[in-house]
């Protein structure tokens, strides 16, 4: 009983840290967005930057044979947007701006070091991949989230945990479980949840489980322990799409 | 925001800190001159723990079995070379990837799902340079990975028994980029563009195999510096 009570503080603990992440996210993007989406000035990015240093001639445009870089001649052809071989560094300042709107923007919180480039992003609010991606441990979805880069505090491990999980995904990947463990963490998940809607009101259980949606692992819910390695929301599951051949 | 982050990172590619860093801001064309370092990403939690018996650059096809992995082959083809374009001799370039239905080549990935594991596929491959620095692989496209929604190809370089570089190759523009925590890790979208490539088919190909090319840049380093000197 003691255990369950200490278990339950934890789970309480978490969530109220749960809520107060959610409470400052959401505060925090109205302040952000507009400031980013009007005021940012792309002249000196590093689409711009970059590309226009193979301008030798310093005649603010590049043309195609002055990428001396291959690999970057993509960006030139998508950058080219009248198809004349030259592009000046406006046409480059469009396409940073594109390709900025093009990419899911994290806010500040989720920003990694620029020292961190070894390791996954910290990640804001979860993705529905599961926090397994990022962390020098945990790339590939089973290696669980090997701390945050840079020594940030453990928020930005993909989002909220789910409320009440006795061990995330991510942790049981690292443990390794064995089938028999694995069921009885189920079994004690069971119990927990239990316990825990007959303690709080009905309203406060509803909020839980609307928090829980958000977190990682998303709809999935627990499908079946099988080693705790395909228990990311969401992707998993079967074959692959292949493209047509 | 963006552009302090690019000279940081600049910096770091130059390996000589500030003075370097400076120096390279104010001389004209010195960039242009060289090639940009390609991106180190996280080795991930699957280099394979017990390395294959067949580890050569064919990964369709394990020693002598007549049935080839699953998948669209792939004939990945690139050069390593140093930031001013001159070829790495004797690099040594490991590949490794999941196979066709998700599972790496490392037991705690193909032990539980034994029954899913494509065994066809050598799931890792190697391949030394020569005075070109040509290398050169046939594997699959790669697909994505439960936790893992950019589809990717690791990648490790190593030279007289040193480790160079570290990193992951991406198909240019998948949808799964975009939401991809090693590929959105990657801050610099020029940085984005230099681990990705087009997987595009080969004509002359009856059975739709596809040709990539991915050039690796890399930078002197601390070990390769080392390595000159003996």
């Amino acid at each position: 009983m003691r255990k369950t009570t200490i278990l339950l503080a934890a789970i309480l603990g978490s969530t109220a840290v749960t809520s107060h992440a959610l409470a400052q996210s959401a505060g925090a993007k109205p302040d952000n967005a507009p400031a980013n989406a009007q005021a940012k000035d792309y002249s000196n990015s590093s689409v711009v930057t970059r590309m226009m240093a193979f301008d030798k001639k310093k005649d603010g445009r590049i043309t195609r044979d002055e990428v001396t870089d291959n690999r970057l001649l993509r960006l030139f052809d998508q950058a080219d947007a009248n198809k004349d071989g030259v592009v000046t560094k406006e046409e480059l300042t469009a396409l940073a701006a594109k390709l900025e709107a093009d990419t899911p923007q994290r806010d500040g919180r989720g920003r990694p070091p620029a020292g961190g480039k070894d390791f996954g992003p910290g990640g804001p609010g979860g993705p529905p991949n599961g926090p397994d991606d990022r962390g020098p441990g945990g790339p590939d979805g089973a290696g669980g989230p090997g701390g945050p880069p840079g020594g940030r505090p453990p928020r930005g491990f993909g989002g909220p945990p789910r409320p009440g999980q006795v061990l995330p995904p991510f942790l049981r990947d690292r443990l390794n479980l064995t089938a028999d463990q694995a069921k009885q963490v189920d079994d004690l998940q069971k119990e927990v949840d239990a316990k825990l809607a007959k303690i709080l009101t009905q309203e406060q259980n509803q909020q839980l489980k609307e928090m829980g949606n958000r977190g990682p692992g998303g709809p999935g819910g627990p499908g079946g322990g099988r080693g705790g390695f395909e228990r990311q929301g969401g992707q998993g599951g079967g074959r692959p799409p292949q493209p047509p051949q | 925001m963006i552009g302090i982050e690019t000279r940081l990172t600049r910096r770091n590619l130059l390996c000589g800190g500030l003075a370097a860093g400076a120096l390279a801001l104010f001389t004209p064309g010195v960039f242009a001159e060289q090639l940009a370092r390609t991106p180190r990403l996280t080795e991930g939690p699957f280099y394979p723990d017990k390395l294959p018996l067949d580890q050569d650059n064919d990964l369709i096809i394990i020693g002598d079995s007549l049935t080839p992995a699953v998948g669209e082959i792939t004939h990945l083809t690139g050069r390593v070379l140093d930031i001013n374009g001159d070829p790495i001799k004797n690099a040594e370039i490991e590949i490794w990837q999941c196979d066709a239905k998700q599972v790496y080549l490392h037991t705690r990935d193909s032990v539980p799902k034994k029954d899913q594991q494509d065994k066809n596929f050598q799931g890792f491959g190697r391949f030394q340079t020569g005075s070109t620095g040509e290398y050169r692989f046939r594997t699959i496209k790669p697909v994505p990975y439960p936790g893992r929604p950019a589809p990717h190809i690791h990648l490790k370089i190593k030279k007289g028994g040193k480790e160079l570089l570290t990193s992951q190759i991406f198909i240019n523009g998948f949808p799964g980029n975009k939401r991809d925590g090693v590929f959105l890790g990657v801050r610099d979208v020029v940085d984005r563009e230099l681990v990705s490539t087009d997987f595009v088919p080969i004509k002359e190909s009856k059975v739709g195999e596809l040709a990539a090319r991915f050039d690796v840049v890399i930078g002197r380093t601390p070990a390769d510096a080392d390595a000159d000197h003996h």
